[in-house]
């Protein structure tokens, strides 16, 4: 378990994280969400022992990662700006990692590379840098940590690709018990991977949620009434947007989906559909709630 | 925590490939080639360290700043830094494994110079050396190159950027004695030669890194090449220690080190403005230096300074992409003037030193004309109280004579001019409170006497003397005929001899020496060729022994392969040292009949008798020959009555 507890990161005058708390549980994907500049790379970068962190602790179990080889043996960091030592192959540095991870499976790199059709002996720096990525998550999940940790990983990959890692990631996660954090300002990215949802803004964590919850808990209502209802008549609601389209009325509700249905009927509605919302309504919704009527 | 990682290491050979193409390629072979080429010019060839250095020392300033910023070449990028904070390896391990690699490296890169310069020594026959200087060659630049590597990973840890680092480096090697230096020049530049320094700046002077580097690069640029390092063993050791001592200070602060400034200077706009004042005051001081008493008006004077420091300060903050408070920045600048100028003001200024006896430790010859007081580098202090108190007197009369000069405003320097048969003395003065002053003087001939025979009779003076006559010589140069000498040859126990009972009047009376027979030996201590210069005057059967060496050494080489033919020069002369000696003039001579006759004859001389010279040039090597037997050379070869 990694626990970032009461942490800030200043830069010169400038906080750009302040008082971030919250907790990666063994065995999940979480998606750490927030606007470019918003801190995300920083964070990661304190969680892996890159920056110290001026106030709070970072601890993997009990111990302090920065400068903890023991703690980073177990995680994995793939930047946004992925780098390889220069003049090396896929394979060179698949012999560096071998060395350097005491878990690294060099037979399961090069199953991965065969499947992706990456050549083991070309200059990595000849590669395009789609390439470059896939060849650096390649690395990374070839090391069998137990957290690991992408920043725009998926970016610049085409989708056919992409769907092969997310199952690696997927199998690694059923076998290892392994976790991702995935930060992103693409929410569609993480849509079908995340299980746990962490939204970023202004150096604060808003909020940190099971993705199920939050697809359970939000929903779209779409009604029509043969008499005029306006929003109070669905005061007794935890009714997060109204919208009056002509006589459609669109709801965002909170709650337990049987007991808003109840409700609703009771009201006697010609029309009552239940419509799923994506993880970027849900996204712009809860912010909204929140009082951030604009993530930038 | 481990120290060390294999795989790291490995890692980081690897990513040195191209600093090791350009030191074990060029470096080396240019190294290689030099050396070979001032060895193959000249015959006999006196060794030093400097001459073994000429291309390693200009290497200290670059390769180990180059191999840092190789090894930890991911600092200056996020990509980088990301890739290489995030492996699991602690920040001490990354280091000192780093520190390592250099090490190896520097360590590799010495080695194969020594082997190879060593190489072409042996295999070069007229090379007369001491096998010493090549383990001192090692050791030092073995020290001084990680030295500099040290401090460069000191200064890497401590700065955001390249510049950064340099400055840094500059700042750390430079900054101290570059202050005093000013500060002695600063005295020096009274028109008395003298100066005072304390005993912070006598071990900073002594001891720095700073004394190898600007001395061995000072000898090898202002001196060509003859030049003579003064370092000690202490020099060495304390060079080793200061880097131990940086290794630490570096690892701690890389352990410190935060990654995320890693394009600024530093973090703190504090230390910007802190560096920013100490590289400026030395650039003050330097253009103080640079300017005095040249050029144009004192106005215009002080606004080229200005504007020339101005322009520093704007290309520093913008280079090291820091920008503090302007308000600072000006503060920083007006201050560090203020302070540099008033230190200036405050110790440029004439001064005398009044000198009472109890306050004298000991008194230095660090030079005297026509007398050989010292070896090399080393003062030898006296403290025979008869000789202190005449000095002092000396040095006070001469300090009156100088102020009544001053105050007719005469320009002619005339304390140093030459009065008859006077000797200048340039003195040190220790004081008990471990302050040195140098002084001048000038001994009339019965006050030189009188001075070397009270010195004869100091013990301490005589032992150190005696000492340094005792070391093993390596070369000898009787009368410009240069030899090597190996323990056990005749030149050695020619040698012996002429040390057991040699005088101390006669060793400091370089007079003595200077129109009669001389023997100069080449010895090799503290990294320095000695040359200690003996009359054989009164030595005659040394003498002989020498001369018959050198004609054993002759008539080797001529029934060797020596090609005859390429005779360049003939002179063959009268030595008498009774009577003037005189050349033999000759209008032809058979070649190869004079060769047969100096093979086949008897190789011992009587230098007491007069003896013939016979001076050959063949292929650009001298060689010559001696013999009592003028009568039977005149008949046979030059086939005169």
């Amino acid at each position: 378990m990694i626990k970032v507890t009461h942490v800030v990161k200043r830069f010169q005058d400038k906080e750009v994280l302040s008082d971030v708390n919250f907790t990666l549980e063994e065995n999940g994907i979480y998606g750490l969400i927030g606007a470019n500049g918003v801190g995300k790379s920083t964070l990661l970068r304190l969680i892996n022992g890159i920056y110290a962190p001026d106030e709070g602790t970072i601890t993997f179990g009990k111990e302090a990662i920065f400068d903890c080889p023991k703690a980073k043996e177990k995680m994995f960091f793939i930047p946004d700006e992925v780098y390889f030592y220069p003049n090396y192959t896929l394979y060179d540095m698949a012999l560096f990692y071998n060395a350097i991870y005491p878990s690294f499976n060099l037979s399961k790199l090069k199953e991965m590379a065969d499947e992706l059709k990456l050549s083991m002996e070309e200059k990595i720096e000849h590669l395009s840098k789609g390439q470059k990525r896939q060849c650096s998550l390649i690395l990374a999940l070839a090391s069998r940590c137990a957290y690991y940790f992408f920043d725009e990983t998926f970016d610049g990959i085409d989708p056919v690709i992409r769907k092969a890692i997310k199952k690696w990631m997927i199998d690694l996660m059923v076998e290892e018990k392994t976790t991702f954090l995935i930060a992103s300002h693409n929410l569609r990215e993480l849509e079908d991977l995340c299980d746990h949802l962490a939204i970023l803004y202004n150096g604060k964590i808003l909020f940190e949620k099971e993705t199920d919850d939050l697809k359970r808990q939000l929903f779209k209502v779409q009604l029509h009434f043969k008499k005029d209802l306006e929003k109070e008549d669905f005061a007794s609601l935890d009714l997060l947007s109204y919208q009056k389209m002509g006589s459609i009325i669109t709801l965002i509700l909170r709650g337990e989906e049987k007991e808003v249905r109840k409700q609703l009927e009771k009201m006697k509605p010609d029309l009552l559909d239940f419509i799923p919302l994506t993880l970027e309504e849900i996204f712009i919704y809860e912010m909204e709630a929140l009082g951030y009527g604009v993530v930038e | 925590m481990a120290w060390w990682n294999k795989n790291y290491f490995i890692q980081n050979i690897k990513k040195s490939k191209n600093i090791l193409l350009f030191a074990f390629g060029f470096m080396t072979l240019l190294n290689g080639i030099s050396f070979y080429n001032t060895v193959a010019s000249s015959n006999p060839f006196l060794l030093t360290i400097e001459k073994l250095s000429s291309i390693t020392i200009f290497g200290v300033f670059f390769l180990p700043i180059l191999l840092s910023m190789t090894l930890f070449n991911y600092i200056y990028k996020k990509t980088s830094i990301d890739f290489t904070a995030s492996l699991p390896l602690s920040r001490k391990t990354i280091f000192f494994t780093n520190t390592v690699a250099g090490f190896t490296i520097i360590f590799l890169f010495i080695l194969v110079n020594t082997l190879l310069l060593g190489l072409i020594t042996g295999l070069s026959p007229g090379v007369i050396y001491s096998p010493y200087m090549f383990i001192d060659y090692f050791i030092i630049f073995l020290v001084l190159y990680f030295f500099l590597f040290t401090v460069s990973n000191l200064a890497l840890s401590l700065g955001g950027n390249k510049i950064t680092q340099i400055a840094l480096i500059l700042l750390i090697v430079f900054f101290v004695p570059f202050l005093i230096y000013t500060m002695m020049y600063l005295y020096e530049r009274q028109l008395r030669v003298r100066f005072s320094i304390t005993t912070f700046a006598n071990i900073v002077h002594s001891y720095s890194p700073y004394s190898i580097i600007t001395n061995g690069i000072a000898s090898l640029v202002l001196s060509g090449l003859y030049g003579s390092f003064t370092l000690t063993s202490m020099h060495v050791l304390w060079t080793l220690l200061l880097s131990i001592l940086y290794f630490f200070i570096g690892s701690y602060f890389f352990k410190k080190k935060e990654f995320e400034y890693f394009d600024t200077s530093f973090k703190s706009p504090k230390v910007h403005l802190l560096v920013q004042a100490l590289t400026l005051s030395p650039l003050a001081l330097f253009l103080f230096l640079m300017f005095i008493g040249r050029g144009p008006s004192e106005g215009s004077i002080v606004l080229l300074f200005l504007f020339l420091l101005v322009i520093y300060v704007l290309i520093y903050n913008r280079i090291t992409k820091c920008k503090p408070k302007r308000i600072f920045t000006i503060l920083t600048f007006v201050g560090t003037l203020l302070m540099v100028y008033g230190y200036i003001y405050v110790i440029d200024r004439p001064r005398t030193v009044t000198y009472q006896e109890e306050d004298v430790e000991s008194i230095s010859i660090e030079y005297a004309s026509n007398y050989a007081f010292k070896i090399g580098e080393d003062l030898i202090p006296i403290s025979n109280s008869s000789i202190k108190t005449e000095l002092l007197h000396k040095i006070m009369q001469n300090q009156i004579e100088h102020e009544e000069l001053n105050s007719t405003e005469e320009q002619e320097d005339s304390y140093t001019s030459d009065r008859g048969s006077s000797t200048f003395f340039m003195l040190v003065i220790n004081m008990k409170d471990h302050r040195s002053i140098r002084e001048n003087i000038t001994l009339t001939k019965e006050e030189t006497t009188w001075l070397l025979q009270e010195l004869a009779k100091d013990e301490h003076y005589q032992k150190r003397l005696k000492e340094e006559i005792s070391l093993q010589a390596i070369g000898i140069d009787y009368e410009g005929y240069f030899l090597k000498v190996s323990p056990g040859d005749a030149i050695s126990k020619a040698l012996t001899s002429l040390k057991e009972n040699y005088p101390l009047k006669d060793y400091l009376d370089k007079d003595n020496g200077r129109y009669n027979p001389s023997l100069t030996l080449y010895t090799y201590k503290d990294y320095k060729l000695k040359e200690i210069t003996l009359s054989l005057k009164n030595y005659s059967k040394e003498e002989s022994l020498i001369l018959e060496a050198i004609n054993r050494k002759t008539q080797k080489e001529l029934s060797s392969n020596l090609k005859k033919d390429n005779l360049n020069y003939l002179d063959i002369d009268i030595i008498d040292k009774e009577e003037n000696n005189e050349p033999i003039s000759f209008d032809k001579i058979d070649l190869d009949k004079m060769f047969s006759y100096i093979e086949a004859k008897d190789p011992v001389v009587d230098s007491s008798k007069p003896y013939l010279v016979i001076c050959m040039v063949i292929d650009n090597r001298q060689y010559f020959f001696y013999s009592n037997d003028i009568t039977s050379f005149e008949k046979e070869i030059l086939n005169k009555d």
